[in-house]
């Protein structure tokens, strides 16, 4: 499995209705990787995460997932959607949205029993939300919401995370409290791809990078290719961005 | 009375238990419409149906010479259900129509082709005693036997069936795109929830009547969610709440001739729904209007106590020993003083200390002067420190400011971890030189 792309894409092309939204990619995701996929608005990252996932519209091309087909590799796959994806009026608490990540080792028909609820909570605890268990999700701010989110997918015992905009919302303390998170399961070999919006942290926090608008910008190595250029060729010139190298610095 | 109260009647017992498990059904599967913002496609097939009995009884009428069958009837109305469920599928997917403009589009073609057919049907000799007319209104008394078998068992069925399919409708209900990740197919689930509704809509036509079959299955939901925190407790309330209305419908229209019972259980419903919304334990409005009213008496002694801070020395206060003696060295607190203070007439400050006497935070000293209590100063105390660490939190950390919100605790104290309160504890000695303590 070592040298084996946790998810290899090739000629992947997305269309809504007539327009394509992604044309014809070509990516190798390396496993036990930090990946950030960044873009202006529209530039299709959302919909690479769910065309991984065959969830979409309509695709083209061919996505493995460790050398297989997603639909045979679905259970070494964890999702964190959007936060405004959900109805956040539904009648569920904490615990509730956690277990549902358990919901396909439960399967069809069961119901939720005590131990699946030990689960649950335990993967709460991992992210600090123990004492909100039982809390209706309206009720949590930005940050909790998002950490709910998390232990579902942590739940889920995955191989690979993807994870659409983790830190929207969420006050910097949670967001250095993901981050963290985000970074054990990278030593746990995991593999995390991340939609991600704010261009200072990238170097921060992300081993390799996606630069995605519409077309594939680039894809490596952060060092390599978050460079001011591809920054450029991405957003266009209209983008201020403090310099890559820069951030760097000011990390040490 | 009691006779049909205790279902001793042979008749009111089965017509009441057939609908009891019509109830507990719609109750079920309405908070999954609910939920799933469906409750007007539930109205939609309902109406549609109607064209399927009149075909189904036109066609039966010609081939055996009666139309009066309630199989073929309700499997006419049935098709023509999922007939409307179709088109409107296909209309949602190619026409550029707005969802609700469907609906009413579906609903009003299909329920008006339904009552052409019904009148050519009521003008034919036979046609008039067919009773037709009841599956529009419900009636629950021309219900024979097996009607009400037929009714109760595809009920407990459809009951079974979404309690199977739980918790596969409520991940997709709440969060779509997730559950399709899991691999659920959202639709299918939806497909299977509307089938659902369709199958139950129809068996429903005859007690309740099509008009008002959506009120049966989305008012109890709707009751129950004033209640209920989570889906399953949603459920079983919403399932209590049908039944109970569908039983008191039955009974009045087993006891008053000519009663309609669709109207009588959606009364019974409305009731139910009314002392929900007002004293609804999850979002009644009796207990939000409460809470506002504790709310704005806690702001109110708040902005008390911090106009207390100016007529005390602080600073004094923070060093002394034993701060109840020292007290009594202060003037009375005027209301003459508080007015000016706190920027208000002298009436609304009347209102805010005879508050605070009432609850024993102040005491009378003359009609329009007063003294803290021991309780008193220790609120006070407790209000203002947490005012200084709240300043001093929000001068430190700016930009962990959301945290403060969606918390129960009103002291910084409680929320923070130790290590952080003193940095606030050494921000405040530095730049205010105190910090109150108890």
């Amino acid at each position: 499995m070592s040298n084996q792309s946790a998810i290899s894409i090739s000629d992947l092309t997305v269309a809504y209705q007539r327009t394509p939204v992604l044309w014809d990619l070509h990516l190798e995701i390396p496993p036990a990787n930090l990946v950030g996929i960044i873009g202006p608005n529209g530039a299709g990252k959302s919909t690479l995460l769910k065309a991984i996932m065959n969830i979409g519209p309509s695709s083209s091309g061919r996505i493995l997932i460790y050398g297989e087909p997603y639909t045979l590799q679905r259970p070494l796959i964890a999702y964190v959607p959007q936060r405004n994806s959900v109805d956040w009026d539904f009648p569920v608490n904490a615990l509730e949205v956690v277990a549902m990540g358990l919901y396909r080792q439960i399967g069809w028909f069961r119901r939720v029993n005590a131990k699946h609820r030990q689960q649950a909570l335990a993967a709460l605890r991992s992210v600090g939300m123990e004492s909100y268990a039982y809390r209706h999700i309206s009720k949590l701010s930005g940050g909790q919401q998002q950490r709910v989110f998390l232990a579902r997918a942590l739940v889920q015992e995955a191989q690979i995370f993807l994870m659409d905009e983790p830190f929207a919302g969420v006050d910097a303390k949670t967001e250095q409290a993901i981050v963290i998170l985000l970074q054990e399961l990278r030593q746990r070999h995991k593999t995390v791809v991340v939609v991600h919006h704010d261009l200072r942290s990238v170097p921060q926090y992300f081993d390799s990078v996606i630069m995605l608008n519409r077309v594939l910008i680039a894809a490596g190595a952060t060092t390599e290719v978050f460079t001011e250029e591809n920054i450029h060729r991405c957003y266009g010139g209209k983008m201020e961005v403090a310099k890559p190298v820069k951030a760097l610095h000011s990390l040490v | 009375m009691i006779d049909i109260l205790l279902l001793r009647d042979y008749n009111t017992r089965i017509v009441v238990l057939g609908t009891l498990a019509l109830g507990i059904s719609c109750g079920v599967l309405g908070v999954f419409l609910l939920l799933r913002k469906r409750a007007l496609l539930g109205d939609a097939l309902s109406h549609a149906a109607l064209p399927g009995i009149g075909i189904a009884y036109l066609l039966m009428y010609s081939l055996w010479g009666t139309g009066r069958n309630l199989l073929g009837l309700l499997l006419g109305a049935a098709l023509s259900a999922f007939l409307a469920m179709g088109v409107l599928l296909l209309l949602r997917r190619y026409s550029k129509l707005k969802e609700d403009t469907i609906i009413a589009l579906v609903l009003s073609t299909f329920f008006g082709l339904g009552i052409v057919l019904l009148s050519i049907i009521q003008k034919s000799p036979q046609g008039h005693a067919a009773g037709l007319q009841n599956f529009i209104y419900g009636d629950t008394a021309s219900m024979i036997r097996a009607d009400l078998l037929l009714m109760s068992l595809v009920s407990l069925l459809l009951l079974l069936c979404s309690l199977a399919l739980f918790k596969e409708i409520g991940i997709v209900t709440f969060n779509q795109d997730y559950a399709a990740s899991l691999g659920y197919r959202p639709l299918y689930i939806d497909i299977a929830v509307i089938c659902m509704t369709v199958l139950l809509t129809v068996v429903g036509l005859q007690a309740v009547g099509l008009i008002l079959m959506i009120a049966l299955l989305i008012v109890p939901a709707v009751a129950a969610r004033f209640w209920a925190q989570n889906l399953r407790s949603m459920c079983r309330l919403a399932a209590l709440f049908g039944a109970l209305s569908c039983y008191c419908g039955a009974l009045l229209s087993a006891r008053i001739e000519e009663f309609p019972a669709g109207a009588a259980i959606v009364l019974a419903g409305g009731i139910i729904l009314i002392f929900s919304i007002l004293l609804g334990k999850e979002r009644g409005l009796m207990l939000g209007l409460l809470r506002n009213f504790r709310q704005h008496r806690e702001v109110m002694l708040h902005r008390l106590f911090l106009a207390l801070r100016y007529h005390y020395d602080l600073k004094r206060l923070s060093q002394s020993h034993n701060v109840a003696d020292y007290l009594t060295d202060y003037p009375h607190i005027t209301h003459h003083w508080l007015a000016n203070q706190m920027r208000l007439p002298e009436l609304g400050v009347a209102r805010i200390t005879s508050l605070a006497y009432r609850k024993q935070l102040l005491r009378r000293m003359d009609r329009k002067a007063y003294r803290l209590t021991t309780e008193g100063l220790t609120k006070m105390i407790e209000v203002v420190r947490n005012h200084q660490l709240y300043h001093a939190f929000i001068s430190l950390y700016p930009q962990r400011v959301p945290e403060l919100n969606h918390n129960d605790e009103f002291l910084i104290e409680k929320m923070l971890p130790p290590e952080e309160l003193q940095s606030i504890y050494q921000y405040l000695q530095r730049e205010e030189g105190y910090l109150l303590q108890f």
